[in-house]
């Protein structure tokens, strides 16, 4: 195996619970929000992670930052299982892992103007020369596609758009190996979402980052991703490459959410998925998706499906795959 | 009844707001109508007043110092701008009535679901509180809410997204409008929940007797849903025709850069995606001559000093544009 084939960051069985606590600070249940995920990114390519809200998505995210303890699990990066390191040791680490959020109004600091913002990272990571600090953020401002007098405004003068942008400039400023992208474009318009999709794209092409685009849009995750994951109640359902999972999809659950996007000039899909998601507090026995599937047997209720290959490269976890 | 029949229209709207600025138009000259049993869809980037559109149908704004309406909406021949404010109480909610994007904020958080809707029925058609609570039972089956018997006495924030969704439209529908008006009620929701809301507003919009009105940004939604659409930009329409026309042949270069910028479910996935360049200018910056001219791959000198008018092309095909695009290849 050569380094370029080598995943940048592996993850193994990566589980988080929260507790319920009552008043008294009693553990009353759990919320098992990721259960049992594993997967891989790779150089320069996009994993891109699907699912309804609430099925663990986000969680997943935020956990392969350690943005919050695991309850399990491993995460490889460049050798380290940083799953178990201190926050203090994690610290060299942190500067590999960045995160771009959906909100570009609530993510910006609005009291400071978008170069302090962007300087304050590099200050943080020791760049001590303050004309070095600006010339890099100036440098970095044009990368995303903004002018240098961007550097001394304010949040609030910028467009959703333009914020966005600053966003993707503070997650890139420190080379990171790769960027996880929490719906970066769900709060953009139309029009501006291609221009954020196309600047991803051309500044993967380029520093080689690896994304984890974890979005609910699928013709956007379709579009940009090299690898795509369906997740249903902190489960990870099917996996596979871009174009054999859209078009040859195995899992029920994912059949019935291409089937509800609508597109323009198509056939209105049939209503496939009746009822909502179950409460993560008391999934589902078996097999998660049992209750909402419309072809579920009373084997699915009580053995939980392990991964099938279906070809080299997909996988999916169905109890009635290949039956 | 005919099917065909006009029961909503719009001439001539204009809303303007006062801002610091100065009065603002966020609505120029929009002109429509709604048949009855038809969907109207308006699609249209954040700003390019397409809810404002139809929150002055509706009068939600204070009209005496900050906002200025002009032009008419005629409710079935009745102008609604020259009816007493205090009159419009009566016709919101029982002839038209309007489904909110956000329904958590839009439901009373300390009012049980089913006397919300009751709420809306003894106020409209003075019936009993008695009677209302069995209409808004059958309602909130009728908006097909799972156990509506334990539903019924639950509050907003207990049920899901989509199903307070269905419950807003439970509301709206109470009193048998005329007329639906659903502002991005599917924005919110998951596709998947998405798919069942649609699919329970084209049945309503079947079995009864009411036109609808759906704005949404997204283009698919409306190619899915709607018989007409208008394409809105900076508060003017630009495009209006049968949603399968214009989605196939469309005229105007706003509407095709729109088509063109969404990634789809099929097809190319390596190339760039078309954008349009720059963004929606402000109200106080609108440009001289078309209003999309600064934005538009093709414009000329002509199209920077002159703006063009609301145009029939072909029947019921209406656009505002100098250069219509004339190619007429099936579009992917």
């Amino acid at each position: 195996m050569t380094d370029r084939d080598r995943p940048i960051l592996e993850v193994k069985h990566i589980k988080k619970y929260f507790p319920i606590r009552d008043a008294l600070g009693k553990q009353m249940e759990t919320v098992k929000a990721v259960d049992d995920v594993s997967l891989s990114l790779y150089r320069g390519k996009t994993y891109g992670l699907v699912g309804e809200s609430g099925c663990g998505k986000s969680t997943l995210g935020r956990s392969l930052l350690r943005l919050f303890p695991l309850t399990d699990g491993e995460i490889w990066l460049e050798g380290k299982n940083i799953a178990s390191l201190s926050q203090k040791a994690l610290r060299p680490y942190r500067k590999k892992m960045q995160m771009i959020f959906q909100d570009p109004y609530t993510s910006l600091n609005p009291r400071k103007t978008a170069g302090e913002i962007l300087e304050e990272i590099l200050k943080i990571y020791g760049e001590r020369n303050r004309f070095e600090r600006m010339e890099k953020c100036i440098r970095i401002l044009e990368t995303v596609g903004l002018r240098p007098e961007h550097y001394y405004r304010f949040p609030h003068e910028f467009s959703g758009g333009q914020r966005q942008r600053i966003g993707i400039a503070r997650a890139l400023l420190v080379n990171p190996s790769f960027i996880i992208c929490d719906e970066p474009v769900s709060a953009l318009d139309v029009s501006i979402q291609s221009q954020i999709i196309n600047l991803l794209k051309d500044l993967q092409r380029e520093n080689h980052i690896a994304y984890l685009f974890v979005s609910h849009n699928m013709s956007v995750v379709r579009y940009i991703s090299d690898r795509v994951g369906v997740m249903y109640l902190g489960h990870l359902v099917e996996e596979g490459e871009t174009d054999e999972l859209f078009s040859d999809p195995c899992h029920p659950y994912t059949k019935a959410l291409l089937s509800a996007v609508p597109s323009i000039g198509g056939k209105t899909g049939k209503v496939e998925l009746k009822g909502e998601l179950p409460s993560p507090i008391n999934p589902p026995s078996g097999c998660v998706f049992h209750t909402r599937c419309p072809y579920a047997t009373a084997e699915c209720a009580k053995t939980i499906p392990e991964f099938r290959r279906v070809t080299s490269s997909h996988f999916v976890a169905c109890c009635l795959y290949g039956k | 009844m005919d099917k065909n029949e006009i029961v909503l229209e719009v001439k001539g709207l204009s809303t303007a707001f006062r801002t610091e600025k100065g009065w603002l138009k966020a609505v120029d000259g929009v002109d429509f109508q709604v048949k009855r049993k038809e969907i109207l869809g308006i699609v249209g980037e954040s700003g390019c007043g397409k809810s404002v559109t139809v929150q002055s149908i509706m009068r939600l704004y204070d009209e005496k110092r900050t906002v200025k309406y002009g032009g008419e909406v005629l409710l079935e021949g009745q102008n609604l701008f020259q009816i007493p404010f205090k009159e419009m109480r009566r016709i919101r909610g029982e002839k038209i009535s309007m489904v909110f994007q956000d329904s958590l904020s839009a439901l009373n958080p300390l009012m049980k679901v089913g006397p919300q809707i009751a709420e809306a029925i003894y106020i409209h058609k003075k019936v009993s509180e008695k009677i209302a609570m069995v209409q808004a039972m059958d309602m909130i089956q009728a908006v097909g809410i799972p156990t509506p018997e334990k539903r019924f006495y639950q509050y907003p924030h207990e049920l899901s997204g989509g199903m307070r969704q269905r419950v807003m439209i439970a509301i709206a529908l109470a009193c048998y409008p005329m007329i639906l008006i659903a502002d991005e009620p599917t924005t919110a929701l998951d596709v998947t929940i998405q798919a069942q809301i649609l699919e329970l507003m084209k049945k309503l919009n079947r079995e009864m007797d009411m036109g609808i009105i759906l704005i949404t940004h997204d283009l698919a939604v409306v190619s899915q849903t709607c018989e007409r659409v208008l394409v809105m930009y900076l508060g003017q329409v630009v495009e209006e025709g049968n949603t399968e026309e214009v989605f196939c042949y469309p005229f105007h270069p706003y509407t095709v850069s729109l088509m063109e910028s969404i990634p789809h479910m099929e097809g190319e996935r390596n190339k760039p995606l078309t954008t349009i360049k720059g963004t929606v200018p402000l109200l106080n910056q609108i440009p001289n001559g078309c209003r999309f001219a600064p934005r538009c791959p093709k414009a000329n000198e002509k199209c920077r000093k002159e703006s063009p008018g609301l145009i029939s092309i072909t029947k019921g095909r209406k656009v505002r544009c100098w250069y219509p695009v004339e190619e007429r290849g099936e579009r992917t």
